[in-house]
């Protein structure tokens, strides 16, 4: 409380609502302004920002709502990225079914960002589709979570692909390599298929370690 | 108090001039006729997103010898053709193109390296995205605005053998400099407490009314905000007021003045490549950190009036180094003081202001050509960065904050740790 000030505090005030012990609002209140009918967009962004550090289960339903909003989108999405239960990734991986454009785009990396192992299947079937701005996400995302599956796919474009979407793919390798490596495991047969790879010389270099 | 001595600016440049021309910097071999560097070994320069601060430094990648500046992108029509004007006048030609688009430039063959000043917004995508085409960079500061971002743009630099400049140049800066120098050379006995100039942190602006958005020609919303999340148009964020901004400036404003004094201060401390354990805000405009070996970090306000418990006229962006036998503290006026005048004994430096990137911009270029590592690389900026990060973080939730230099990561506090990163907008992600 002592050094927060916003106009989104103000605005639970008017209502009346409690904030937490320390500097930020509590997950109610923020789920407040999202359902008050006359919030402003500004008032409901900053309850989403605030409900990305706050926020639990209980706002994943409000929270993927917005995610077809397209001026809230990117608010919702941070939240749902930031917490850690398990519903906000069920959340982001049904989003990937009904979104389309920048907004599937962004829900595409968050579930990279958050290693969700589930949504592997899903974005190896966008990682190999015609759209070139999702597959390269994808691959992105599938270097992030770098399972034995994930990398099995991210082999294949780096194989078979088109120039484009090889060089996303070895991009992705080069990440899924140094996960692997901190893992423990050997990332050797990765690096050889990047250094091997039909991809610019600054990229296949960097394979070697 | 006692304050060093300084060698003239005239003196300076003189010496900076033929330094730059030296043949350790320059070999002769790619040298042509008249002491000019040939077209071929030229380091070809594109720039994206050059405001006021970006000029400055694109002034001083213009008279290199070795450096030739060749295209701006920014999404902002006014700012390109200032750019392109400033460019052509310089070479006495009309050759600079101009693109809204960075990839642009990024995708361009031709080009060695980028000088990146969007804004804290871009700095970190931007430089990650540029690696990953195969260019060195010059990136302003706040070069990230997230703890997570500091360790991709460095890990992505790394992978890809890049250099990467971060934009805090006062460690070539020279009354900076012998601070720093003072304090490692045991003249002030053992270091306890460094201390970083930071100007008011800020959390609670509110967005600026929305106003139609202007044709993409003369100044492209969408790319301009790139990886920030959306918020309505107005056109004073695109002339700077984006400062201060949640979303659009990294750390509350604590690492507008701390990306380069908290660098600072890590380096008199001998904490490159770590971070306090400990941040703690005592009050509304100072942060208390401790690193693991008992140094005191305190950042603390500073401003361009005097604001804070700084001496008098040493300028903006102070720091002061304390040790058990004496401190030392110098500002952006080229000045220095210390507590007895044994400290500043034989210390000269040049005039240089703080703010004047000319010696940090030569390091890069250097660097660029020799492969080495610039004096702030990736990996300096992100232990720098993080920890006036984590800082803000402290701030932010009012309480102390235990932090983990190793992971990276808070010890038992859930939320600071979800304050460590933030979504990207798509589909701008590196």
């Amino acid at each position: 409380m002592k050094f927060y000030q916003s106009t989104f505090l103000a605005t639970l005030v008017c209502l009346g609502l409690t904030v937490s012990a320390f500097g930020l609002p509590d997950e109610a209140a923020s789920l407040a302004v999202l359902k008050k009918a006359d919030a402003s967009l500004e008032e409901k962004a900053m309850a989403c920002a605030n409900l990305a550090v706050v926020g639990d289960a209980d706002a994943v339903p409000a929270l993927a709502e917005l995610l077809t909003d397209e001026e809230l989108h990117d608010y919702a999405r941070d939240a749902l990225e930031r917490i850690e239960d398990p519903a906000a990734g069920k959340a982001l991986l049904a989003a990937l079914k009904t979104l389309k454009g920048s907004l599937r785009v962004g829900v595409i990396i968050s579930l990279g960002d958050r290693g969700e192992k589930a949504a592997v299947p899903a974005l190896q079937k966008i990682a190999t589709g015609k759209n070139k701005v999702a597959a390269d996400a994808a691959l992105s995302s599938l270097g992030s979570i770098a399972t034995d599956s994930a990398v099995e796919t991210i082999l294949a474009v780096l194989k078979e692909g088109d120039a484009e979407t090889r060089l996303a793919a070895a991009h992705a390798a080069l990440v899924a390599a140094e996960r692997i490596a901190a893992d423990g495991r050997s990332p050797a047969a990765i690096r050889k298929a990047i250094a091997a790879a039909d991809v610019p010389a600054h990229v296949a270099k960097s394979a070697s370690p | 108090m006692k304050t060093a001595k300084k060698t003239t600016r005239r003196k300076f440049l003189k010496q900076a001039a033929l330094t730059m021309g030296a043949p350790m910097i320059v070999p002769s071999s790619v040298l042509g006729l008249n002491g000019k560097v040939a077209p071929s070994n030229q380091i070809v320069v594109g720039g994206v997103g050059l405001g006021p601060r970006g000029r400055k430094v694109h002034s001083c990648f213009l008279p290199q010898p070795d450096c030739r500046f060749i295209t701006i992108a920014d999404p902002q029509k006014e700012r390109r053709e200032i750019i392109k004007r400033l460019t052509d006048r310089h070479y006495e030609n009309e050759d600079c193109t101009t693109v809204h688009d960075m990839y642009e430039v990024f995708e361009r063959d031709d080009i060695d390296a980028v000088l990146i000043a969007t804004g804290d917004r871009w700095h970190a995508t931007a430089s990650m995205i540029a690696a990953k085409h195969g260019k060195d960079i010059y990136s302003e500061k706040p070069c990230t605005m997230t703890i997570r971002q500091s360790q991709e743009l460095d890990d992505t630099i790394l992978r890809y053998g890049r250099v990467f400049q971060a934009g805090t140049q006062r460690r070539n800066v020279d009354n900076f400099r012998r601070a720093v120098e003072i304090a490692h050379s045991g003249k002030l006995g053992n270091i306890h407490t460094v201390h970083a100039g930071i100007i008011r942190p800020e959390d609670d602006l509110p967005w600026l009314p929305a106003e139609p958005e202007p044709d993409p020609k003369e100044i492209d919303w969408n790319r301009w905000l790139g990886p920030s999340p959306w918020r309505p148009y107005n056109k004073l964020y695109c002339q700077g007021r984006w400062r201060g901004h949640d979303g659009l400036a990294a750390g509350f404003k604590i690492l507008e003045w701390g990306s380069h004094t908290v660098d600072l201060c890590q380096w008199a401390a001998d904490a490159d490549g770590t971070t306090p354990v400990e941040f703690e805000a005592v009050d509304e405009t100072t942060i208390h950190a401790k690193y693991a070996n008992g140094v005191k970090l305190v950042m603390r306000l500073a401003g361009f009036k005097d604001e804070g418990k700084w001496l008098p006229g040493l300028g903006s962006c102070p720091v002061r180094f304390e040790g058990d036998e004496g401190w030392v503290e110098a500002g952006d006026f080229y000045k220095m003081e210390a507590s007895k005048p044994s400290i500043l004994e034989g210390v000269e430096f040049d005039e240089l202001p703080g703010t004047d990137p000319i010696k940090h911009v030569r390091n890069f270029l250097d660097c660029v050509k020799s492969r080495e590592k610039p004096s702030c690389n990736s990996t300096v900026a992100r232990y720098g960065h993080n920890a006036g990060h984590a800082a803000a973080i402290a701030w932010k939730l009012g309480r102390k904050v235990n932090f983990d230099p190793v992971t990276e990561t808070f010890i038992g506090d859930a939320e600071a740790n979800r304050m460590r990163s933030r979504a990207r907008r798509a589909p701008w992600h590196a």
